[in-house]
């Protein structure tokens, strides 16, 4: 039984008033000129980050990998220091997630630092999540249709827009060092291995590697493991509570775990001057001296 | 394969192009082009688990098969009946094996009774859709039972239109006993129908494979589709109701549905432990609209790709959120489940002609057994008995449906503060969905009662940007028979106009901000 045929008017109307919509909102980000790095859920978050390190038209010659807590450690305060370092800290994620990432794509950066916190974190379900996401054809269009790329969608503008709202008028959580300090037994981590094997293999590709303990509100994991860690591994390990005043006790955390964007800053130019200190940044990091990239092959 | 998928694009493109574009023989278009279909809804299907193929066919060989006896002339009322039982059997008999096997065996049966078997019988895979397309095929054979002139092709005639919820008491008594005389006139008549056997099969091969409905519904029944089947041409699309479904569906989906996932991914135990009371009531609503927009955004999609191809599917939701008791509920949400378990079950079970605690018990019943329909687990069962003890209470109460329009202030406030509890009270049950383990459920109310303070910026956020338009299409749909009335009287100039800009604006959010695709929820059941 066929139905009536029907006019197609509406379509043609709704398509045309959809492309000036597309248009009005490319040309309305372009003038903007914002730059989102944060949004409404962890992964998408997480693929805002991913997105500009894989598809940055600069690429970045160095790269810190974490967790949240090193996610707060955002490119744009490197950026203020006259380094140009991409933050991979992604949410809900580990370092050895980012590590891998790195290693098995082609764009290797000249210096890795990776968030010591989180470094013996297992497997999350977040990490199959990006895995998924980034190898969809989406995320690659991205890079050549801006508008679907993940720093274009709106619920993530707005979410950027009232994050930084909030974080300019509010006053964040202070949490005291003690607090913080792990009451675990020394052990080696079940995963230590595959950590030491990972940064093993970074230097041995020329990346020089520094481990960081970023000051968080939460327990941190024992420290001693870590040190273990970079000793084995012949890495510089940079405590940056042991370069803050007070060590670190004036800080602030957001939801009692994560810096406020001020404290944030503070902490990566203290972070960027030890490693200065201590000569630790290749020359191609810095801005305006990146613009080759570092390929395996 | 996924609708969401660029797999799935370009399978529509291709099935859609050869469709209609291919130049079929005049005469036989309607078999090359259900020939057509078919095939490609057996590539749909398979496409991610291949072997699943061999119980759809064996399923449709089945109700083709009995159907087949059922309309051969001479065939005797009492073996028709045998015929039609053996039907039921068989359908349920599948589902209740591959569905329920592993609940039946891991509740009730020592591991030691079949762990020497050589396979794990609680460990059984479930085939995708395998619960709506049996409940299709009973709907076949029963519909070819009662009235064999479905399959040839003749419009069905009449109402069979009413959700489970959908029976008042009295007022519908007369429909229902006019429906059951029917039914019963016809079924014991003999068939006077002559079909060919294997256009017959065709028929119901393509019936029960039909992609855009095959895996997750809406449940279409034989006596609303097989009327249908024709050759189709590209004129009797109807585009822009095509279109407005595809592009509401999508958005549904895409935008609000995938958006929300990332927010109610929190609702799991132990994940939720520790939240803010504030932030765990926002999760639950957040379930709320995901569920509808996920299952809702399945069903106008599927919708909106059967028209393409010249079919129309039945409605499956109809604002739900904006019922006034669980009996419109039901009329409301998953229409097509809800009719057919009244059509199927509900009353050929006595329905409210028994008296009333017989109702009662009917109601239960039937929604017991719809909320075991949803998955094997107790969760779901305890789900569906406490609708049915709802729907029996409201019987009891004598709660009328109200009508959609709303009249003086106070009892539109009446009406909101209604809306509002029954919201309340479906949310609070979807729980069951989410958590499957009862104690889980317990701890979620345990974290609740805590009254933990502050917030979750992320997820509120979440809430309130994705659940809004769920929110606003519900308002909608509570304002529409105003607007339409106005409308009809005194149309805005621009009335198409705003009605594309607000599509165009869905479509351009499905572009922009479409979340993580992941696969539908009712895939599940």
């Amino acid at each position: 039984m066929n139905q009536p045929a029907s006019k197609g008017g509406n379509v043609l109307t709704i398509l045309i008033i959809t492309m000036v919509l597309l248009i009005s909102y490319a040309v309305i980000l372009k003038l903007s000129g914002m730059n989102v790095r944060h949004s409404e859920s962890n992964l998408q978050s997480n693929l805002i980050r991913l997105h500009q390190y894989f598809f940055s038209s600069v690429p970045s010659q160095g790269v810190l990998v974490g967790s949240s807590i090193g996610g707060r450690l955002d490119s744009q305060y490197f950026r203020e220091q006259g380094l140009n370092i991409a933050s991979l800290g992604l949410d809900g994620s580990r370092p050895l997630y980012s590590l891998n990432l790195l290693l098995t794509g082609s764009k290797i950066p000249k210096i890795v630092i990776i968030e010591g916190n989180t470094i013996f974190w297992e497997y999350t379900g977040n990490d199959a999540a990006i895995t998924k996401e980034i190898n969809s054809p989406t995320f690659q269009m991205g890079s050549w249709f801006p508008l679907i790329s993940p720093d274009a969608r709106p619920s993530s503008v707005l979410f950027s827009i009232l994050k930084a709202r909030k974080e300019r008028h509010g006053d964040g959580m202070l949490v005291e060092y003690h607090d913080m300090l792990s009451d675990q037994k020394p052990s080696l981590p079940k995963n230590f291995s595959e950590s030491l094997e990972t940064i093993r293999h970074l230097k041995a590709m020329g990346v020089s590697v520094v481990l960081v303990t970023v000051p968080s509100g939460t327990k941190e994991s024992d420290p001693s493991a870590v040190e273990f860690l970079a000793r084995e591994a012949g890495v510089p390990l940079i405590k940056i509570r042991d370069h803050l005043p007070d060590r670190g006790n004036g800080l602030r955390y957001s939801d009692g775990m994560h810096l406020m964007g001020a404290d944030a800053r503070e902490v990566v130019k203290v972070l960027v001057q030890r490693m200065r200190t201590l000569d630790l940044i290749p020359k191609e990091v810095g801005i305006g001296r990146s613009n080759s990239t570092n390929s395996r092959n | 394969m996924l609708f969401n998928s660029w797999t799935f694009l370009v399978f529509l493109a291709v099935t859609f192009a050869a469709y209609h574009f291919l130049p079929w023989p005049e005469r036989q278009r309607v078999w090359w082009q259900i020939g057509l279909l078919t095939l490609a809804s057996y590539v749909f299907y398979a496409w991610h688990t291949p072997w699943l193929v061999i119980i759809l066919a064996a399923s449709t060989w089945i109700n083709a098969y009995v159907t087949l006896r059922l309309v051969r002339p001479g065939t005797p009322p009492e073996v028709r009946k045998k015929w039609v039982t053996f039907a039921i059997m068989a359908n349920l008999g599948v589902l209740i094996f591959f569905k329920y096997a592993s609940l039946v065996v891991g509740s009730f049966l020592p591991r030691s009774w079949w762990s020497h078997w050589g396979f794990d019988l609680t460990q059984i895979p479930l085939p995708v859709g395998i619960s709506f397309f049996t409940f299709q095929g009973i709907s076949l054979v029963v519909d070819v039972y009662r009235k064999p002139e479905v399959v040839l092709g003749q419009p069905e005639v009449g109402s069979w239109e009413l959700g489970v919820g959908g029976l008042q008491r009295g007022e519908r008594r007369s429909e229902v006993k006019n429906i059951q005389a029917e039914q019963s006139a016809i079924s014991s008549q003999q068939p006077a129908i002559e079909e060919c056997p294997s256009t017959l099969f065709f028929k119901v091969a393509f019936f029960k494979a039909f992609f855009p409905q095959l895996v997750a519904g809406p449940i279409v029944k034989a006596h609303e589709f097989m009327h249908q089947i024709g050759a189709k041409t590209l004129a009797s699309i109807d585009w822009d109701d095509a279109v407005k479904k595809l592009i509401l569906g999508f958005f549904l989906k895409m935008v609000v549905a995938d958006n929300l996932r990332e927010a109610t991914a929190w609702l799991h135990y132990p994940e939720f432990v520790g939240k803010p009371a504030m932030v765990l009531i926002l999760m639950l609503y957040a379930f709320s609209f995901q569920i509808f927009a996920d299952f809702a955004g399945y069903s106008l999609i599927a919708m909106g790709l059967a028209r393409l191809f010249g079919y129309e599917l039945p409605m499956n939701f109809n604002f739900p959120y904006i019922s006034q008791s669980i009996t419109e509920f039901w009329r409301r949400w998953h229409i097509s489940l809800s009719t057919w378990l009244r059509e199927y079950l509900y009353i050929p079970l006595g329905g409210n002609r028994q008296g009333a605690l017989r109702t009662y018990a009917n109601l239960i019943l039937v929604m017991l057994l719809g909320g075991l329909w949803h998955g094997a687990a107790w969760s779901f069962m305890i789900w569906g008995g406490a609708h049915g003890v709802c729907l029996a209470l409201e019987r009891l109460m004598g709660v009328k449906v109200e009508g959609e329009k709303v009249g003086k202030w106070g009892h539109g406030l009446l009406v909101a503060v209604r809306i509002f509890l029954i919201f309340n009270l479906v949310s609070f049950l979807w729980l069951l969905f989410q958590l499957s383990d009862i104690r889980h459920v317990g701890s979620y109310f345990k974290e609740v009662a805590a009254f933990r303070s502050g917030n979750s910026p992320q997820i509120m956020f979440a809430v309130f940007f994705f659940g809004l338009p769920v929110i606003i299409y519900h308002i909608w749909g509570m304002i529409r028979p105003y607007c339409w009335e106005g409308f009809s009287v005194n149309k805005p100039r621009h009335a198409g106009l705003i009605t594309s800009g607000v599509y165009a604006l869905l479509l351009f959010l499905i572009i922009v901000n479409s979340g993580s695709s992941g696969s539908f929820l009712y895939f599940q059941f």
